[in-house]
């Protein structure tokens, strides 16, 4: 297989590989569960033979079904033979596994001292001659193997039942060799390069490392989260219990926020809303707003929404109230995938503590003591460090305060934390809250022209086309060959009505990308501004070729092909057009005139009938249907449809004068 | 995953006022909202995860089949094998050869262990689950202890359908203390609810007695690290308590990468332990005391960073006498002094991608000091990183190709005392820059040719795997030239001489998926993917990889030396674990294992 066929095997791999990653981002477990192996040598194998091992993984002791990682070999308890670490992701995250090898077999430590090499003489190869002619053994000093792991500098030699060794011979890294003859067995010794031979005994004590069984918490779901990356709440409304749709955010702007989930169900809610009101007093003076929001009767929660209200008024308790919503949850959810790496459900309670500034500082999953809450009012007004320091409040170092090049790094994380939080925005069609997070996310990385783009964009659906044209080029001035961006920019340009600028940002997308979607739909349609159907035509032709599944291609071939007179032509993109987008009423109305034209009545009027009933608004569907029903001698419905017009546009001459004709014809 | 509401805190407790108050949040707990604004809806998840929908027939199959002989297997271990039971599991007309071969032959005796290997032939008289129950009672006393700490483990690898005839090929593993039985079935199945085991026939046969009731290994974990608060705030809990709470979004975060690292970085003559962790949790030092227990020094020592790591190195970089550390953390590899005391210093931090692995130092070019090599997953960009889309008109168009990997790095040395800790990036300047941009997740040196310096493998996720020679301080790849490509899942990699025939052999870790097995055979998969497509997926989840090296290049011996089954593999070592001077191996596995129910 060649190496371009290869690639885009492993894209396939790669894609599921994507797909497993999200489902693990889901909790399920994948591979799980699996016994570590261990395979016993039978020896043999040499000049060809194959080498022979059985499966001991049992009679090791080592197949604990962890999720294993690092394995770093040492003679831990310098007893002769091999001890291991093992690291793992599941808990507990350290093992180890104490060799209790109860065999008679002989042993040799050996530790390296390099003078003219590298001192801890890496890449040192040994090789043991054991007495009695048995076949010698070779080991290299190595500095990380296996799997992000490294194991002892001491290496270990085991020997079978030769009780002494004719020589050891240490081929040193830079090539010289050392011969030590006659090394006797069962010990440790330091070889230092030239030849020194020293006895090394460890300190005198005894082991106290014992087997045991290890019995380990299994935690709750309960956790205090305070934030390191801290994003701007996305503007929210909730539903007052009187009914009001109201704003989620503090009373004043100097105030913080706590946002509670409860439930009239959840005895622990109602036992921490107590909680609150108790001290009420001291969350006011402390500058804290309480906003208690039942999740009763949203999505697929069935309690009655009424027993919220009620056990609320019943606990009269004296701060915000009222209803949660799907979408709130939504952002919720979304806020927890982008800043921790598990998309867990959320649970109730659960609490949000938001600052001043409006941004999310720590999370609560489960209860909150006021205590607690006012404590983290300072959380958000430390810096970046202090804040990953407090964030498990588990000790350490951050380099991060000393080290400029790590805080940059550290701003890498927080750059695609905050991207992919925007993205989540888009994606729910928050453009407001995109636009403020793909802001903040360009703030701390000003050279990250996706994230140019994006705001570009935001703005453009927002209708700020200036500022939308600016971000566009500042983008364009990070990655020029960007096709996308060119095509963005073209479009907001154009809609500022500069047709000749935009014209050449699409046709630069065009020469980067002659592929690329909706380009040539856009140059069609500068085209069509200025008469030119013949050309526009061939753009849209050819933008329905790149993207087979975009409807408004289609739509505007047609319409380009009945600007050339070419109905059938025209019926038979407009026809797709429909197909593919069955509510399209443009579509259907440009598919009714096409079908007038060649003169099929009866599907013109189906055609002007559905676009009607699709858009009960759109006047020239009616006008067309009304013309069709007077062609076809139908003044009754043709009257209908021109009244309808007149209604919502009583001035239309059009409709006035074609009424005026069905009214003479129902004379008639 | 739809929002969906449960409930955190024990709720024993009634709430107050009303009679009716629900006692426990269970009747909410799988309730979910129907899919919102943002985010993925509970439709996707059952795409990805329901067989039937997927079309992998053979996977419900599959399913209903694992259920048997899960059902099977624990009858085993309990001791409830009765020809009524087993009615539900065979059909009337069951035929069987003998589950523990006549001909059995010790292949192996030395100090205490004994392996017996054979292989069935032919049928025997065994009929009907009467025929059954006591062959499996033949087994289980061929375990030759009483019940006790019985295991059964039986796993479909390999589904065959075959105009609609189906059977199975399944890994059999039972063991009680001091022996073990590795053997494989080949099942013919009658399909139905619950389906039925037709005809049994035992493949390869393998008993093993270590001479000892207890294992080898025991683990003195609790004796080694309980007297540190941090083992029990935190390395006492895994992935599945700290991925809700650490802000740790790297794309390997979910994957589990607590590198480790064993040195003596306090000239006590012990080793000591450096361990990585996620970002947030603090990397720990652990110093051994002389009763071999160890003492936490992260703090003391100036070492326990909380910026997410991922490997580590203790060496001496500068040639001083005391262990230096080196740290792969997010994007920046931290190189730290040793003052001589145990005490470390920022010395050196250099810039790589966002996707540092494993870490490995040599002195490549015999000038006396380590220089270091860094794996790189990711290609480490910010763009990648962020899965930046660029959002358009034009629809969505991602910058990145997904499947380009980091390119590693390699280092040299040149500390002095003029300039301190330098070490320049050497990566193309030493031909190390060749087919380098592949998922890389562990590297090892070794000076496999026996030319006097150290050559260098690379083991790469998704594909070939890099065979570096040295050539006076110049590298090629020529890892295709000699059979070292083991075009694989690399995870892991160790050098060895298997065989002691003076020449240093491969042992490299790989992905064995029975899932991967299973689907890969089926016509379902990938239509219209060619042979050699499926080949090379199946080749992907064939497991470990053993080449041994012979004139002229490395043989694969993985399958005869029957090495391939390290399941989801990661650290695959080779290491002597009963000092007859073979080197055994030592295979630490398992992907994801979280508190849901099933196993994928």
């Amino acid at each position: 297989m060649s190496r371009s066929q290869s690639n885009e095997f492993s894209e396939s791999v790669s894609q599921a590989h994507l797909d497993l990653s999200t489902m693990m981002k889901r909790g399920r477990s994948w591979s799980g569960r699996e016994r570590h192996c261990a395979y016993l040598n039978l020896g043999g194998g040499a000049d060809g033979a194959p080498s022979r091992f059985a499966n001991v993984s049992a009679l090791s002791g080592i197949d604990f079904a962890d999720d294993g990682r690092a394995i770093c070999l040492s003679d831990w308890d310098h007893d002769g033979d091999v001890d291991f670490w093992v690291s793992n992701r599941t808990a507990p995250q350290l093992r180890l596994m104490r060799n209790e090898s109860a065999g008679d077999n002989h042993f040799l430590g050996i530790r390296l001292r390099g003078v003219q090499n590298n001192r801890d003489a890496i890449g040192a190869r040994v090789t043991v001659y054991p007495v009695g002619n048995g076949k010698s053994l070779s080991k290299t000093l190595r500095a990380g193997d296996g799997y992000l792991a490294q194991s002892s500098k001491c290496l270990l030699f085991g020997l079978g039942e030769a009780a002494g060794t004719e020589r050891v011979e240490v081929r040193w890294p830079r090539g010289e060799t050392d011969v030590y003859a006659g090394l006797e067995v069962d010990q440790h010794l330091v070889l230092t390069e030239g030849g020194e031979v020293k006895k090394w005994a460890r300190p005198q004590a005894a082991i106290a490392l014992t087997p045991s069984d290890l019995e380990l918490s299994r935690g709750s779901g309960a956790a205090r989260i305070p934030l390191v990356t801290l994003l701007k709440l996305p503007a929210m409304r909730y539903q007052s219990f009187a009914g009001e749709a109201l704003p989620v955010r503090a009373s004043g702007t100097d105030r913080s926020l706590l946002i509670n989930l409860w439930a009239s169900w959840c005895a622990p809610c109602l036992a921490e809303l107590r909680g609150f009101k108790s001290r009420a007093a001291e969350l006011e003076t402390a500058g804290v707003d309480v906003l208690a929001l039942a999740l009763d009767g949203v999505g697929a929660d069935k309690t009655d929404p009424s027993k919220a209200a009620a056990r609320a008024a019943g606990l009269q308790l004296p701060f915000a109230l009222g209803r949660a919503n799907e979408k709130i949850l939504a952002i919720l959810e979304r806020l927890h995938v982008r800043l921790t790496p598990m998309e867990l459900q959320l649970a109730v309670p659960m609490s949000l503590l938001v600052d001043a500034q409006g941004r999310v500082s720590v999370l609560y999953k489960g209860t909150v003591g006021v205590d607690q809450v006012i404590a983290d009012l300072a959380h958000s007004k430390r810096d970046r460090a202090a804040r990953l320091l407090a964030s498990l409040g588990l000790g350490g170092t951050v380099l991060e305060s000393g080290h400029p090049t790590i805080a940059a790094a550290a701003d890498q994380l927080e750059v695609t934390q905050r991207f992919q939080f925007a993205q989540d925005m888009w994606q729910g069609q928050l453009v407001d809250d995109a636009a403020i997070q793909f802001r903040d996310t360009l703030a701390l990385a000003p050279d990250f022209a996706a994230a140019a783009n994006n705001l570009g964009l935001a703005y453009a659906k927002q209708g700020k086309l200036d500022d939308a044209v600016a971000t566009y080029e500042k983008a364009l001035e990070l990655r020029d060959d960007s096709a996308v961006i060119h095509l963005n920019l073209g479009l907001a340009l154009e809609q500022l009505a500069s047709p000749a600028t935009a014209e050449r940002h699409f046709r630069r997308a065009l020469e980067l990308d002659s592929e690329l979607g909706k380009v040539n739909n856009a140059l069609g349609m500068l085209c069509a501004k200025r008469g030119g159907f013949e050309l526009a035509r061939a753009f849209f032709k050819r933008e329905t070729e790149i993207s087979p599944e975009f409807v408004d291609g289609h739509n505007h071939l047609g319409m380009a092909y009945l600007s050339l007179n070419q109905p059938k032509e025209a019926v038979a993109a407009l026809g797709r057009a429909v197909e593919l987008a069955p509510q399209h009423a443009d579509a259907f109305n440009n598919l009714g005139i096409a079908f007038k034209r060649l003169g099929q009545r009866d599907e013109a009027a189906g055609a002007f009938g559905r676009a009607v009933e699709l858009a009960p608004m759109f006047l020239p569907a009616h006008v067309n249907l009304g013309l069709i029903h007077l062609d076809r001698g139908e003044p009754e419905q043709a009257k209908r449809c021109f009244e309808q017009v007149l209604e919502l546009q009583p001035n239309s001459e059009i409709a006035r004068r074609n009424l005026e004709k069905a009214r003479e014809m129902l004379e008639k | 995953m739809g929002v969906g509401i449960v409930t955190l805190a024990s709720c024993g407790k009634k709430a107050a006022e009303n009679e009716d108050d629900r006692e426990s949040p269970e009747s909410v707990k799988t309730a979910a909202l129907a899919p919102v604004v943002i985010g993925s809806g509970e439709g996707e998840w059952k795409q990805l995860d329901d067989p039937s929908a997927d079309g992998w027939d053979s996977e419900v199959q599959s399913e209903r089949i694992k259920k048997q002989l899960d059902a099977l297997s624990e009858a085993i271990v309990n001791g409830e094998i009765s020809s009524d039971f087993l009615s539900g599991i065979v059909t009337e007309d069951f035929s069987s050869s003998e589950l523990v071969p006549g001909d059995v032959v010790t292949e192996f005796e030395e100090s205490g262990w004994r392996v017996r290997r054979g292989q069935a032939s032919g049928r025997s008289d065994l009929a009907g689950a009467t025929g059954f129950a006591d062959a499996l009672m033949l087994l289980t006393n061929d375990l030759g202890a009483e019940t006790g700490d019985l295991r059964c483990k039986i796993k479909v690898i390999e589904f065959l359908d075959r105009d609609g005839e189906i059977s199975t090929r399944q890994l059999v593993e039972l063991s009680q203390p001091g022996v073990e039985i590795h053997a494989e079935w080949t099942l013919e199945w009658e399909l139905g609810d619950p389906p039925l085991i037709r005809t049994l026939q035992v493949g390869k046969f393998e008993r093993t007695t270590s001479g000892s009731q207890s294992p080898l290994f025991r683990d003195c974990t609790e004796s080694a690290l309980a007297a540190n608060p941090s083992f029990h705030e935190q390395i006492a809990f895994g992935a599945n308590h700290w991925l809700g709470r650490i802000q740790d979004t790297r794309k390997m975060t979910l994957l589990g990468t607590p590198g480790a690292a064993l040195g003596d970085v306090n000239g006590d003559g012990l080793d000591d332990l450096y361990l990585c962790q996620a970002g947030g949790l603090p990397n720990r030092l652990y110093l051994q005391n002389p009763d071999g227990t160890v003492r936490d020094a992260s703090e003391a020592a100036g070492v326990g960073w909380v910026e997410s790591s991922r490997s580590a190195l203790i060496v001496d970089f500068d040639n001083d006498g005391d262990q230096d550390l080196a740290v792969a953390t997010y994007a920046r590899i931290v190189l730290a002094e040793n003052d001589g005391t145990g005490k470390f210093a920022v010395a050196a931090i250099l810039d790589v991608g966002v996707g540092t692995m494993g870490l490995s130092a040599v002195d490549f070019d015999q000038d006396g000091d380590l220089d270091l090599y860094a794996c790189q997953y990711s290609a480490g960009d910010l763009e990648s990183e962020a899965g930046a889309t660029v959002i358009g008109a034009g629809g969505s168009f991602v910058y990145h190709d997904a499947n380009n990997g980091g390119a590693n790095h390699f280092f040299k040395n040149e500390i002095s005392d003029a300039d301190g800790w330098r070490f320049p990036d050497i990566t193309e300047a030493c031909g190390l820059d060749a087919n380098n941009r592949r998922f890389s997740l562990a590297a090892s040196w070794e000076d496999f040719d026996d030319d006097g310096d150290q050559d260098l493998y690379v083991a790469n996720d998704f594909g070939r795997n890099n065979l570096y020679r040295n050539d006076e301080g110049h590298f090629t790849d020529i890892a295709a030239q000699i059979g070292g490509e083991d075009r694989a899942s690399g995870m892991s990699v160790s050098w060895g001489d298997a065989n002691r025939d003076g020449r240093m052999d491969l042992y490299v870790g790989n992905m064995f998926s029975a899932a991967g097995g299973r689907i890969a055979r089926q016509s379902a998969f990938s239509p219209g993917s060619t042979d050699e497509e499926r080949d090379a997926l199946l080749r992907f989840a064939r497991g470990n990889t053993l080449l041994v090296q012979q004139d002229g290049g490395f043989a694969d011996q993985s399958l005869s030396a029957g090495v391939t089954m390290g399941r989801w593999a990661w650290s695959s070592l080779f290491a002597d674990i009963n000092n007859d001077g073979w080197e055994d191996l030592l295979v630490a596995n398992g992907y994801i294992t979280t508190p849901d129910s099933g196993d994928l």
